[in-house]
């Protein structure tokens, strides 16, 4: 259940370096990925889920490279975007009934994802024709096809309402019980406090682990407040 | 990767790429009968079927490069659909990037359907009526649609892969069976070699403040780029064809003044039309800057300064056909510059579109200032009142409501288009 990074450096053009040399080894559990707006957390699960390809270094997923042994390495995967880029032609049956048959199973499992956000009626309606909340929805559900062992959200809980909101805790609650490995980016970092077993934030391009949170919630959550702010606590 | 693994991660792609180019071939499948229809009865049914025949025996060259240029122009539409969203979200799953490639090529093989059959049945029955063989080239057509997949795809090695498709195309089209074989290798070797997809690098980037009207302009000017040349190309003809009518029939300068008149109304007219098209279905309305201090009268005259600045070309080109027929056109053309920002604003949703009434309103014009010059006087006298009416349908927009055109806006991050 490890990805590995191995100085994987990224930019976006020759001058903006947006991540530098980033090694780092995420096991199971919760992982919160904090950092201020801009930092590159997004950039940084885009590379993880295999979206992005680094510019240098190596990204392995359970000793699969992601870009050398492609299936292998993405086969637990399951990963939210913050913006749900979607072919925009497809239907939401027919995004779901793919991921269903990649991770083998059956196509009743697309439509019970779509139960959880109460989005059967959307079913057979293009991408195009969503809002973005309901693009979001329609993403998270593909998220709940399978069983992930790796889990890769970029703000989970934007867009949703309370009750969608509590559902997904749940799920991610499951998810850690079960060891899976789950990234989340997210501004609203309360939601997340109990779950996170480590954090790992970026500044100025460079990622810095911390392997160990405090016991006590409330200084976990000012340790991770300061993080979020972009201060490295001492 | 094993190669059960490929194959069922294929045939899941397989599925969901058919659907998707499935769904693409109905869109196209009206326009397509429509245009066909047009075209047959525009030519008359003998000459049509003759120059298939033509086509059908006019050596390779000429069937295989008409046959390829159709089914570019069909796969390229298909693509700019097809391909958005392939290097997103769609990239984590569970497949190697060939079957990402191949499986969309087939999505827009599939869109092209509806063309393949219309020109399979025209070939098939120029063959019957005019008793030539068109087996080699209705064997080739599903072959040329997949090397025109594979042509659009935005792939690492294109400056190798689209040469060898266009080849192989011509080959699979030419109705020879000589050809046929090595047009099938070729498409083989296409597939082979044209590398992995491009992956972009998508970021936002950040730009200096800039003055209202440049900012507008530069947002316009993001959402056309080049595209600002095709409502030229579609305007120019209307001026060629009153060159060349003065040219060829020498009539006096009255004549000629009407005719430069009318053309270039005309033109100008098309071109307001086709740009406000383009800017409601590329340019959504802006909703936040909605609450900064600025009026809805300088955004609408901030649009208007921007397409006079490309009319402008245009005013130029008549004035050097014909100087006495300018001062007319360029006292009318802000009201017609007025009157698209305003369909911009009040018709973009209209099943006529943006252009439809800014259409009508200038063929009245192009006739009303072809008859009676002075008659630019009313149109300037009008302007104030568009301006008005603009004013009025930019503040009672819909702004934040959710609109189909929205999937074509440049530089909106819920757009299909950039």
């Amino acid at each position: 259940m490890m990805i590995l990074y191995r100085n994987v450096s990224f930019s976006y053009g020759e001058e903006e370096k947006v991540l530098q040399s980033i090694s780092l080894e995420l096991g199971p559990g919760l992982t919160l990925l904090l950092g201020p707006n801009g930092s590159g957390k997004s950039t940084l699960l885009k590379l993880t889920a295999g979206v992005e390809r680094p510019d240098s270094g190596v990204i392995t997923i359970n000793g699969h490279d992601m870009w050398d042994d492609e299936v292998e390495a993405r086969k637990g995967m399951a990963y939210l975007p913050e913006h749900p880029d979607l072919t925009p032609y497809a239907s939401i049956k027919e995004i779901l009934d793919l991921v269903c048959r990649l991770r083998g199973e059956s196509l009743d499992a697309g439509k019970k994802a779509l139960e959880f956000f109460n989005l059967q009626y959307l079913a057979h309606r293009t991408v195009r024709e969503l809002s973005l909340g309901q693009r979001r929805q329609a993403v998270f559900a593909a998220c709940l096809i399978g069983t992930p062992s790796h889990i890769l959200l970029d703000e989970p809980l934007d867009g949703m309402d309370r009750h969608i909101q509590k559902e997904i805790l749940k799920w991610i609650k499951n998810h850690v019980q079960s060891r899976a490995t789950i990234i989340v980016v997210s501004h609203t970092i309360e939601p997340f406090i109990e779950q996170a077993s480590q954090a790992v934030t970026i500044q100025s391009g460079h990622a810095f682990l911390l392997r160990r949170l405090p016991d006590s919630l409330e200084k976990k959550r000012s340790f991770l407040e300061q993080l979020a702010e972009g201060g490295l606590p001492l | 990767m094993s190669k059960a693994g490929y194959y069922f991660s294929a045939k899941a792609f397989f599925l969901f790429h058919l659907h998707v180019g499935t769904r693409l071939a109905l869109r196209t499948f009206i326009p397509a009968v429509a245009i066909f229809f047009a075209l047959y009865y525009v030519l008359r049914p003998e000459l049509f079927l003759s120059l298939m025949a033509a086509l059908l025996d006019g050596g390779f060259l000429l069937s295989g490069i008409s046959t390829i240029l159709l089914c570019l122009i069909m796969a390229g539409f298909a693509a700019r659909r097809v391909c958005l969203g392939l290097d997103g979200w769609i990239r984590h799953l569970p497949a190697v990037s060939s079957i990402h490639r191949r499986m969309a090529a087939i999505a827009i093989f599939t869109a092209q359907i509806p063309l393949l059959i219309i020109m399979a049945g025209l070939a098939f029955i120029s063959s019957k009526l005019f008793e030539v063989p068109a087996a080699p080239y209705l064997t080739g057509l599903p072959f040329v649609g997949l090397v025109c997949g594979l042509f659009v795809m935005p792939v690492k090695r294109k400056t190798l892969s689209r040469p060898l498709a266009v080849l192989a195309g011509i080959f699979l089209s030419s109705n020879n069976w000589g050809l046929f074989i090595p047009g099938i290798f070729l498409l083989l070797a296409t597939d082979a070699l044209s590398g992995p997809l491009i992956q972009k690098k998508k970021h936002t980037k950040f730009y200096r403040p800039f003055k209202r009207i440049f900012l507008v302009a530069l947002i316009n000017w993001r959402a056309l780029r080049l595209r600002i040349l095709i409502p030229y190309l579609l305007a120019m003809p209307f001026l060629g064809a009153a060159q060349l009518f003065i040219a060829n029939n020498s009539p006096p300068p009255l004549i000629a003044e009407q005719m430069i008149r009318f053309g270039g109304t005309i033109g100008l007219v098309l071109f307001c039309a086709i740009l406000a098209n383009m800017l409601a279905a590329r340019r959504p309305p802006w909703p936040w800057i909605r609450s900064l201090p600025w009026s809805a009268k300088s955004r609408i005259l901030s649009d208007s300064s921007f397409i006079s600045i490309f009319v402008l070309p245009l005013l130029i080109v008549i004035g050097a056909m014909n100087l006495n027929s300018v001062l007319p056109l360029v006292l009318s053309f802000p009201s017609f510059v007025l009157y698209s920002v305003f369909s911009i604003r009040q018709d973009a949703e209209s099943p006529i579109g943006a252009s439809g009434k800014v259409l009508l309103y200038g063929a009245i014009g192009a006739l009303l200032l072809c008859i009676f010059p002075w008659s630019s006087l009313f149109f300037l006298g009008l302007t104030p009142l568009i301006l008005k009416e603009a004013i009025k349908a930019e503040k009672h927009q819909k702004v934040s409501r959710w609109v189909e055109l929205h999937h074509l806006a440049a530089g909106d991050s819920l757009s299909w288009s950039e």
